[in-house]
């Protein structure tokens, strides 16, 4: 088993710290996953790589995304997780000697088809086997150790105690998901969107008809009604913040944070959160105050959270019956492009509608959350306005505190001041 | 090229033999999902006894956790010493377990969803499978030319109800909690979902695996089953079909095989239908995916609702 502390001057520390891996849909997002302290991201190709309405990466993005993440000391893995159809294969050997060459460090694959290949091409980059294949088991994870896999991603369905024995049992680095959005069936083996849309989900064209509405029937009765909801298989997303020291100290080798189609202020609330847990519960293990993490991520959170399977059996409570469960987007409004040290100004994209006398919480990984309410807002042509309600507009700021390039603003709803 | 039956009954055994169909899918107490009939040890030995030509294929299909995985071990060993025909199974748990044994009963991988190329299915070869279900979700020109560039056993499902979901999650049991609704959710009590806008039902059910979902719709391919020739399997599944009518039915895919063999297969397969609409009127027949492509492009999408849309 993998020491993951050590007792050094008296004091115990995590010496086995694990990858933070961070999602992104494009190359905007990628640089605040890194900048905002992500030890790695996974990004899709234009090809082979399911998410199809994110962004995703053309070979020169991919290029780009390699240069910055190593540049900053991070990683990209290339997620080539469509199931293969005939009329796939083609070109396939071709990517994967591209992405090879271009220095991706890792694809996640979900089949064995591109495992093999990738071995018998000799590549340098690591294969990790997706969560799409539903790893729960020590069994078959030596049946891809015989593929020569690199990692296994688990499936968000394995719990504590079965993590904490198969971690003791094998070697191979393993991945498990921490954060995000879950299906709720096994992965790779629902056919829903396929048969009510005809969109096929291995290939990245999933309708998430796990989160429609259907009526239900007993024997052509129906059980839903006018007071009675209709039946829905929709689950709250996974945020386990507040396992994480658990996690950290099972020796996973990297935590998994979902949603390549997630916004800019999603990746980055959340990265920095996990970021800023993970360090410093590692430097100081045993006096962890964990106060404060969770309210940061629900912040970015798109629906209300719960735990997944890692600690209990999802009940009634982990999953979504109506809209009065969604939970209100925060209001990221901001983007930091420059800020002007002399003049106390920083230079902002808009992102969402705010006006003079609303408060903004900006957010950085270089300093602690600042607040600043709004007393004065220009447009390009230095002319004063009232509301910003252009996005991506360029507007100008005043603010004491000097902000960095890349800074997250969001609007602080009237409950939280 | 053989029938294989998800069997429901052993009240018709005999018959199926007499009709000359040898192979059949059953199910355990243990690791089995969406089978149409649950044997024990015993029965499956007590079977093999007394018909010793019959082929006994068990579902080992579950995914595996890692608390079960002992318990798995002992069930192929048993499965092994019942000298059953083969396992069908979806975690590569099990054909690890199978190889590190040395069992060699046939090792049919389906995945339901995920046999989509032959590439897959060599490299699959390799690591010791002996045949694969090919997904449902592909068309059958890409079944075909799948199966002319494997080495390996092919199944393809020809009849009935067709597997579309299967969750860890208790589903049913937990919309039951939130709403304080009282119904039964094993598979018997026949609970149907139907999202809003579709306008096909669906079966729903639980078990000690999770929560399973099917078609209500059936498959069929009695009036194409000339174009099925070169797979070695041909899957009837007898799930939600009653004892006597999936008898009923095995014997119009028997005498459409036999048909084809005596080149008279166009003249009686119109025949064979109107006998099987007589048989089950309530029925829905549909050719599932095998003349129907699915999209997953964004633009092939939009190109295909603006298509809908006029």
């Amino acid at each position: 088993m993998r020491e993951v502390s050590q007792i050094i001057n008296g004091k115990r520390i995590i010496v086995k710290k694990p990858e933070l891996l961070a999602p992104a849909g494009n190359l905007e997002k990628l640089k605040v996953a890194i900048l905002y302290g992500a030890d790695a991201v996974f990004i899709g190709g234009k090809e082979f790589s399911l998410r199809s309405s994110a962004s995703n990466f053309s070979l020169d993005d991919i290029k780009e995304a390699v240069e910055f993440a190593h540049a900053h000391h991070a990683a990209i893995h290339v997620t080539c997780n469509i199931i293969l159809h005939e009329d796939n294969l083609e070109g396939l050997e071709d990517y994967l000697l591209k992405l090879d060459e271009i220095g991706v460090d890792a694809i996640i694959v979900a089949d064995p088809y591109i495992m093999s290949l990738a071995k018998k091409l000799n590549l340098k980059l690591e294969v990790h086997v997706s969560t799409q294949l539903s790893t729960m088991n020590t069994s078959a994870i030596r049946f891809y150790e015989n593929l020569g896999v690199d990692r296994v991603v688990f499936a968000r369905e394995v719990d504590y105690q079965d993590l904490k024995e198969v971690r003791e049992k094998v070697d191979i680095d393993l991945e498990y998901f921490i954060h995000g959005a879950m299906c709720i069936h096994y992965s790779g083996r629902c056919m829903l969107s396929n048969y009510f849309s005809r969109r096929d989900a291995n290939r990245g064209g999933c309708s998430q008809s796990c989160r429609w509405y259907y009526d239900i029937f007993e024997k052509d009765q129906q059980l839903n009604h006018d007071e009675i909801v209709p039946f829905s298989m929709s689950s709250k997303d996974m945020s386990l913040v507040d396992e994480l020291p658990k996690l950290i100290e099972l020796g996973v080798d990297s935590f998994k944070i979902e949603g390549r189609m997630k916004s800019l202020h999603y990746i980055a609330t959340v990265v920095s959160t996990y970021r800023k847990l993970i360090d410093t519960y590692c430097a100081d293990p045993d006096h962890f105050n964990k106060e404060g993490y969770r309210k940061e991520i629900e912040k970015a959170a798109n629906r209300a959270l719960c735990t997944g399977f890692f600690k209990d059996f999802p009940n009634s409570q982990y999953q979504l019956y109506n809209q009065r469960d969604e939970h209100p987007t925060q209001d990221f409004c901001a983007r930091v492009l420059h800020y002007d040290t002399s003049k106390q100004e920083a230079m902002i994209e808009q992102r969402n509608y705010f006006k003079v006398g609303d408060t903004i919480e900006f957010f950085s990984p270089h300093h602690e959350n600042i607040l600043i309410q709004v007393k004065e807002i220009y447009n390009e042509d230095r002319e004063a306005v009232e509301v910003a309600n252009h996005p991506m507009e360029i507007l100008y700021l005043k603010c004491e505190q000097p902000l960095s390039e890349f800074d997250m603003g969001r609007k602080v709803l009237t409950n939280e001041k | 090229m053989s029938l294989i039956v998800n069997i429901n009954s052993l009240s018709y055994l005999y018959d199926y033999l007499d009709l000359g169909v040898e192979h059949f899918i059953v199910g355990t107490t243990q690791f089995s999902c969406r089978q149409a009939l649950t044997l024990d040890y015993k029965q499956i030995v007590e079977i093999k006894k007394k018909y010793p030509n019959i082929k006994l294929f068990v579902l080992v299909n579950a995914l595996v956790e890692q608390k079960y995985l002992e318990d798995l071990k002992k069930h192929l060993r048993k499965l092994y010493e019942c000298q059953i025909e083969g396992i069908i199974f979806q975690d590569f748990a099990v054909l690890q377990i199978c190889n590190e044994e040395k069992y060699a009963f046939e090792k049919i991988y389906d995945p339901e969803t995920l046999n989509t190329n032959h590439q897959t299915l060599a490299v699959l070869k390799e690591q010791g499978i002996d045949g694969a279900f090919l997904a449902r979700e592909i068309p059958l020109k890409e079944k075909q030319m799948i199966e002319q560039k494997s080495s390996i056993k092919t199944m393809v499902q020809i009849h009935g109800v067709e597997y579309m979901a299967y969750s860890k999650r208790k589903l049913l049991s937990n919309y039951k909690e939130f709403t304080h609704l009282d119904f039964p959710v094993d598979k018997e009590a026949q609970i149907e979902i139907k999202a809003n806008g579709v306008d096909e039902n669906c079966h729903i059910y639980e078990d000690f695996y999770g929560t399973h979902i099917t078609s209500t719709n059936q498959m069929c391919a009695l009036d194409i089953l000339n174009q099925f020739l070169d797979f070695d399997y041909l899957l009837i599944d007898g799930q939600y079909i009653s004892e006597t009518n999936l008898l009923e039915i095995v014997h119009l895919y028997k005498q459409g095989l036999d048909a084809i063999s005596n080149n008279t297969y166009n003249k009686e397969s119109l025949e064979l239908m109107q006998l099987l609409y007589r048989l089950t009127p309530n029925i829905h027949y549909y050719h599932s995916f095998l003349f129907d492509s699915t999209v997953y492009k964004i633009a092939d999408v939009r190109k295909r609702e603006e298509n809908e849309r006029s």
